[in-house]
């Protein structure tokens, strides 16, 4: 599993990752500033840029023939992408964190104060959009689609939810975003397993 | 015998084309060539060997495991080649050969760099700037480079020159110098398989119409040809297939002792090519 991780990583060393996160960092200065889930939308937005690139590319490229022509299974090849998921999380929210506090610095002149809602509603919260990406690009092999129904639950849950989540700011909302990436694991299992390539 | 695949009344249905109930054996240690008109099934066949297709019925076996439980050792044991492969076209050759490699224990580097060298690859140019030639030789350089016991070609001369189509038989009965190797070696070009291919198998529109030895087949039929007077029911029903023409016809049989008895001294009967056989079996008569 450690070489299909290996495999979307390699994929992800190219000049247009850069040119997409330098180009979010600036977008997202001037649009998201006054937000107060700014980190989390910086986050989320790096999250399924990195999903929608690699999985862009195996559709583009049919790779799909591949990756499973290849010594390994068609579990570790769906469970290699949900690890994917859960490392990108954590990337993007440093990453975020990376581009939040010098601007606070500059804008304010304090430090962006980081609360639990930041670190452990972001990582839910990007769980849960993976966990509408990855099914529906099993089901449908296109990324596109996925990535709108991703795209629009993360936007009813930021502007539905995040009194809630603000609320709770301990782990049971993570702990129920998680389980819900693992049924979201075994729904794209399932589709992987039966499907044609 | 040993059998590096065997299928059982293995059955695909797609709309519009089915597999139809296919058994089949490929042996160890010899090149078998799969050979077919285009949309016949030879590419849904190789698909279900790779298990990346799933059969609606049947079963199917590779080095005597099912994928059940085994796809991982089943699959570092096959080095494969297709017509379109799926590599990352953005890569180098350098990059996507990175990508592949560590999936394979047996990677054997050396052997890599000599079939790169053989083939004249550029380490440093992308997938897409490729010739399908060099495509076709980097997948080959890249399936010989794992110590594989079963290549499996899907259509790996399509759209080459004479040349690398001739370079490759060569490559490939270099390969079989190693008695352990088995070769599946898809292709329309019946050519080819006249020169490499131990065994053949034949398949039309979803049915394998025969599976055996290649001296086998091309001394079990025969092209027969004489004039229009002749071909009556009589003869029709002995012969595989035949096309007509206002001059006379052309067909060939597998009942050349018969034929031979009965017509032999209105027709003219020869030794079959592959082509021939396998133009009058795809049922084309006029």
């Amino acid at each position: 599993m450690a070489k299909l991780i290996r495999k979307d990583w390699h994929l992800l060393a190219r000049p247009v990752t850069l040119y997409i996160f330098l180009m979010d960092c600036f977008l997202f200065e001037l649009a998201f500033w006054e937000e107060a889930a700014y980190i989390s939308i910086i986050t989320l937005v790096f999250v399924i840029q990195f999903v929608m690139l690699i999985a862009s590319y195996e559709e583009k490229y049919n790779s799909h023939k591949l990756v499973g022509s290849l010594p390994a299974t068609r579990r570790q090849v769906v469970l290699a992408k949900y690890v994917d998921g859960l490392v990108f999380a954590l990337i993007g929210y440093l990453l975020a964190l990376a581009l939040a506090l010098p601007t606070s610095l500059i804008r304010t002149g304090d430090l962006l104060q980081v609360s639990n809602f930041d670190l452990i509603g972001t990582m839910g919260a990007a769980l849960l959009m993976l966990g509408v990406f990855y099914p529906i690009f099993y089901k449908f092999n296109k990324w596109f689609p996925a990535f709108m129904a991703a795209v629009l639950l993360e936007m009813a849950f930021f502007r539905f939810i995040p009194e809630v989540w603000l609320g709770s700011g301990d782990g049971w909302v993570f702990a129920v975003c998680f389980l819900l990436y693992g049924v979201s694991y075994y729904i794209s299992l399932e589709f992987y397993q039966k499907k044609d390539l | 015998m040993e059998q590096t695949v065997s299928m059982q009344n293995v059955s695909k249905h797609y709309d519009g084309f089915s597999l139809k109930d296919v058994s089949l054996t490929i042996p160890r240690g010899y090149i078998t060539g799969l050979v077919g008109p285009n949309g016949s099934g030879k590419t849904t066949l190789i698909k279900l060997i790779m298990n990346l297709i799933h059969a609606d019925s049947g079963a199917i076996r590779v080095f005597g495991k099912s994928y059940t439980g085994n796809e991982r050792e089943i699959k570092a044991n096959i080095g494969f080649v297709y017509d379109e492969p799926g590599f990352y076209q953005d890569e180098t050759v350098k990059g996507m050969k990175d990508i592949v490699a560590p999936f394979y224990d047996t990677w054997d580097e050396r052997q890599f760099e000599q079939y790169r060298e053989r083939f004249q690859l550029p380490l440093r140019k992308k997938i897409k700037k490729l010739s399908k030639g060099m495509k076709m030789k980097f997948s080959l350089a890249l399936a010989l480079s794992h110590n594989a016991d079963f290549i499996v070609m899907d259509e790996p001369t399509s759209g080459l020159d004479p040349i690398f189509r001739r370079e490759l038989t060569e490559l490939l009965s270099d390969i079989m110098q190693n008695e352990n190797k088995t070769i599946l070696f898809s292709t329309h070009i019946t050519a080819e398989l006249d020169r490499i291919a131990d065994f053949i198998t034949y398949i039309n529109n979803g049915e394998i119409v025969f599976s055996r030895e290649k001296d086998d087949i091309i001394e079990s039929f025969a092209l027969v040809k004489g004039p229009n007077a002749v071909l009556k029911k009589a003869l029709k029903d002995k012969l595989a297939g035949f096309r007509q023409t206002e001059v006379g016809f052309e067909g060939v049989t597998d009942q050349m002792d018969e034929v031979e008895a009965q017509f032999g001294d209105q027709l003219v009967i020869e030794k079959p090519s592959m082509e021939d056989i396998m133009f009058y079996y795809s049922g084309r008569e006029t």
